[in-house]
């Protein structure tokens, strides 16, 4: 396991899909593998230096070549084309009302889409994503609580009052 | 609940995919690259609270002024500094600073480089420069250090790479000096000349990047030129704040500089470049690059330029007006 190229394989085995899947809400599925593919050559290059947990390191780089892209903005037909399979009994509620969730974090501003994403797929400390997204944690937690709210606000069933 | 049904949304199934599907390609491009290395070791000093003197000197006290206080420990709800709050003060600082005046733009400058693993070669070099004339100062205080004795064995017998030419004192007569900015090159009367205007600014590291090259790195590796150059403090000041946003930037805020000063070191996305700055006056104090070797290109006749090389390291040891000395 001393070996870094043994280790840089782990690393990447471990990583490759979390990158991945950041990648995909911001490119098309080639050119997110191509910023994954570009983002985990750049950490070999500094595989001796990175932090114990590289995870946020791995996603602030992929960020940052992401902003290259011609249209980097998050879209929901794109989001949908990858919607995850999920069998269940009650199929049919769970991907509408996935699906009318994407389309409601796709609306929102990107900046609260991103904050709920990164804590809610990587499990990411507020502080940790926050330097991700380069905001102080004060903003983040911000962007967070406004799209949780936007979130649950938009997919509450409403009356046939709120509704006329 | 929320964050359970956002969970549900990660297109798993795709990422399983291409993981599979990448894995040999991506690895075997990343392993034709020569090994990573450690970096020049940046010695950390034990965490003190140099964090709120840091960000507390950047908004408070001038420029000149050097501050020497242990802080008290940091109260609760201390803001947490950031890259970019830390380039954000640097700005703020140097567009209170009074500008100096001079003749002669003096730089002393200690470099590092890494000619083989294990191997490092520093040395001292000093110019003073009025954009025509002014003084190249002799090569001076030349180490190399080893991490072991195999190391320098393999030095030695490889002819002693990476030693700088002997040089000694002489005036600038028949020589210009000019920084490689990208694709411009650059005297000193254009950096007194850069612009102050954000959008200007940024327009004119647009120019000078080259195709492809990323923008955030790229504004990195201008920035070790600019900030130690006669440039105003209000241009200083905003290529600080165009650094700052850039997204992806890491903060080591107990790190010190080649030389053992302390700073705060800010890293780019790529990983690329350093810079380690003085928190207190928002100078440069050092620069140090991790990138790939750069290839040497075709440049005019009669001027040479000179690759930086990964490992490489920068000390800013005087950067400012003076007169000639004696």
């Amino acid at each position: 396991m001393d070996d870094p190229e043994t280790r840089f394989t782990d690393l990447y085995d471990r990583h490759y899909r979390a990158v991945l899947g950041y990648a995909l809400l911001r490119a098309d599925r080639a050119a997110a593998e191509d910023v994954v593919g570009e983002t985990f050559l750049i950490a070999w290059r500094r595989f001796a230096d990175l932090p114990p947990e590289p995870l946020p390191w791995l996603l602030g780089v992929a960020r940052n070549l992401l902003r290259k892209q011609r249209d980097s903005g998050i879209r929901a037909e794109r989001l949908l084309a990858y919607l995850p399979v999920r069998t269940t009994p009650d199929v049919a509620d769970q991907v509408t009302e996935r699906e009318a969730a994407l389309i409601v974090l796709a609306a929102m501003a990107e900046a609260d889409a991103e904050a709920l994403i990164l804590t809610s797929w990587y499990g990411l400390t507020p502080r940790e994503a926050a330097k991700i997204a380069g905001c102080a944690a004060g903003t983040f937690a911000v962007r967070l609580h406004r799209a949780r709210r936007r979130l649950t606000e938009a997919l509450r069933p409403r009356t046939l009052q709120e509704q006329s | 609940m929320i964050d359970d049904l956002v969970r549900s949304l990660r297109p798993d199934d795709v990422t399983e995919e291409s993981h599979r599907a990448r894995r040999a390609d991506d690895l075997a491009r990343a392993f034709a690259e020569r090994p990573a290395r450690k970096r020049p070791p940046t010695r950390l000093l034990a965490a003190s609270g140099l964090l709120a003197a840091a960000a507390a000197a950047f908004v408070v006290f001038a420029p000149s002024t050097t501050v020497v206080t242990r802080p008290d420990p940091v109260p609760v709800g201390t803001p947490v500094l950031t890259a970019r709050s830390v380039l954000l003060a640097g700005a703020e600082t140097l567009e209170r600073t009074r500008p100096e005046k001079g003749t002669y733009w003096h730089e002393k400058i200690r470099t590092f480089t890494s000619p083989l693993d294990g191997v490092t070669v520093a040395s001292t070099a000093e110019t003073w420069y009025d954009g025509r004339d002014g003084r190249i100062g002799a090569t001076t205080d030349v180490r190399t250090t080893f991490t072991g004795d195999r190391a320098e064995k393999t030095w030695r017998a490889e002819g002693r790479p990476g030693l700088p030419e002997a040089t000694k004192d002489q005036s600038f007569t028949g020589l210009v000096l000019a920084w490689g900015i990208g694709t411009k090159q650059v005297r000193q009367a254009d950096l007194k000349k850069l612009p102050a205007d954000r959008a200007a600014l940024q327009k004119w590291l647009d120019d000078a990047r080259p195709r492809g090259e990323d923008a955030g790195a790229f504004a990195f590796a201008a920035a070790r030129h600019i900030l130690t150059s006669p440039a105003p403090n209000a241009t200083r000041a905003t290529l600080l704040r165009i650094l700052a946003d850039q997204g992806g930037l890491h903060l080591d805020d107990d790190a010190t500089d080649p030389v053992g000063r302390p700073g705060l070191a800010i890293t780019d996305a790529t990983g690329d470049h350093t810079l380690v700055v003085d928190p207190a006056t928002a100078t440069l104090l050092a620069y140090v690059y991790d990138g790939p070797d750069e290839r040497p290109v075709d440049t005019p006749p009669g001027t040479t330029m000179i690759p930086i090389r990964q490992g490489t390291a920068y000390a800013y040891l005087e950067s400012g007006w003076s007169d000639l000395p004696g």
